[in-house]
């Protein structure tokens, strides 16, 4: 799976989750530019990647995609390298 | 030695001194290395080597653990068998004797000595074995471990680091020179905590004792009363906090921001966004967030909601220190969260977005959140500033009863 399937994946689910068709979302996107990407945001949203990917992240995972000055392309090469991790 | 003796100073500017004349990088490391140690023995209890000697004993086990769970299979196991030691080694050191006294006898092993900093140590010990067991931290060296856990500008009270923050600055504060601009900066940080700390704090703290006044007081004097507490625990440990990040970076080295302007915050969720932050960042990661995906998993979300954030601030109480005091602190503090969150999940479901967004952007709506939501932070305050029995004080003060 390469970053741009990532990207396309992930822009599905953003929409999903935080109920907005228009969102789209890019690897330099952070989670301060979305109102709702908040904690409970958080969960929501890390639960929606892991069924959509078929992953699971670890504790040290999710605290760390909410680290500041993180953004949605270190997430999405996590994802990418998790995907490659299980064979997805 | 407290951190606002004149002995601290001293040791605060020597120790600023020697790191700006070690130039040499790998000395610089080592030179920090034994400021760290020469702090810890000022300020841990007598007799101070054998209170270094245990601490040093609970860190080399800590790391022996690290250092098995980088080379065994069975990561997930030495982690749960290192954190049960932990935390029953933690209860016991820090006399929760309401949780030991059920399975420890009482005082049996109430131990006569303390370790400062210690809660502090045990926050940056779990993140450090989350991220080793989850595989996100590969290697720990000994000297960054040590200087990690013992760095003496945070030692006491924080603010908690994450380590590959920790290291990142390490790797800069080794190489990098100071700008001048920077060092002006970090001594205008440093001199504004000491202002906050000495000069202001105290001003607070005169209002904050129940004993001020014996007969029911003014709505003046009441109001004083009751912010005077909360504001003097924000000053003085925000002043802390501005103190030690401005010494971090008189030598080029960034410790985090632990406080923005809390007393502003609309909501208990927006508050626990601005105090303590560290801490609450903390809790955030490595108790709120995995709790919350498991039980979503499970759960009803909404049950998970609430029961997990009563569970992360019951424990965030405890940790804020040994008497039942803390425990209700904390229960309200999760109580004031738990209808922040629910209030926000009911807008969202009875407003359109754009009435949401105009709701919350609304002037007089900000206002007032504000004023509702400071009125019970510093309410609360009263059940972590008093004893039950003081509290009864305060209560029968507001009765208009004298004490």
């Amino acid at each position: 799976m390469d970053m741009q399937d990532v990207i396309r994946q992930l822009n599905v689910v953003f929409g999903e989750v935080f109920d907005d068709d228009s969102l789209v979302i890019g690897p330099a996107t952070t989670a301060e530019a979305i109102d709702e990407w908040d904690s409970l945001g958080h969960i929501t949203l890390m639960l929606a990647v892991e069924k959509s990917f078929k992953i699971r992240f670890t504790t040290a995972e999710i605290a760390e995609t909410k680290k500041p000055g993180q953004n949605v392309g270190s997430f999405a090469r996590m994802i990418q390298q998790k995907c490659g991790d299980h064979g997805a | 030695m407290t951190f606002q003796s004149p002995g601290m100073y001293i040791f605060l500017s020597s120790a600023l001194l020697l790191l700006g004349m070690a130039s040499l990088n790998r000395v610089k490391r080592h030179v920090f290395l034994a400021l760290n140690i020469i702090f810890i023995l000022l300020v841990i209890p007598q007799p101070r080597l054998f209170s270094g000697l245990i601490l040093l004993a609970w860190m080399l086990s800590h790391y022996l653990s690290l250092q098995l769970m980088l080379r065994v299979e069975a990561k997930r196991l030495v982690f749960i068998l290192w954190l049960i030691l932990d935390l029953v080694w933690f209860v016991t050191v820090k006399e929760y004797h309401w949780i030991t006294g059920s399975f420890l006898g009482g005082h049996a092993f109430a131990i006569w000595w303390s370790v400062l900093g210690y809660s502090f140590i045990l926050f940056r010990q779990i993140h450090l074995s989350v991220h080793v067991r989850d595989g996100m931290i590969k290697s720990v060296r000994p000297l960054d471990y040590l200087n990690y856990n013992l760095a003496f500008w945070t030692f006491l009270a924080g603010p908690i680091q994450r380590y590959d923050d920790f290291i990142e600055h390490m790797r800069r504060f080794e190489t990098e020179d100071v700008p001048l601009q920077d060092s002006l900066k970090a001594f205008n940080r440093i001199v504004w905590g000491l202002i906050k700390m000495a000069v202001i704090a105290p001003f607070f703290q005169q209002y904050a004792v129940i004993t001020t006044f014996t007969a029911a007081p003014s709505a003046a004097a009441f109001a004083l009363f009751f912010i005077s507490f909360p504001l003097y625990l924000y000053l003085n440990f925000s002043g802390y906090c501005d103190t030690v990040i401005g010494v971090g970076r008189a030598v080029g080295f960034r410790v985090p921001e632990n406080f923005r302007v809390p007393f502003i915050a609309r909501n208990m969720v927006d508050f626990w966004n601005r105090w303590h932050i560290s801490l609450s960042e903390f809790f955030r990661d490595y108790l709120y967030y995995p709790m919350m995906v498991a039980a979503s998993r499970r759960f009803n979300p909404l049950l998970s909601l609430v029961g997990v954030t009563f569970i992360s601030f019951f424990l965030m109480g405890i940790w804020h220190g040994n008497e039942i005091r803390f425990v209700l602190f904390g229960v309200l503090q999760g109580l004031g969260v738990v209808i922040t969150l629910l209030y926000g999940e009911l807008l969202k479901a009875l407003l359109p977005k754009p009435a949401l967004k105009a709701y919350k952007n609304n002037g007089a709506v900000r206002a007032a959140a504000i004023v509702v939501c400071q009125c019970y932070v510093m309410a609360t305050f009263l059940v972590f500033q008093y004893s039950f029995h003081d509290l009864y004080q305060v209560m029968a003060v507001i009765g208009g009863r004298s004490v």
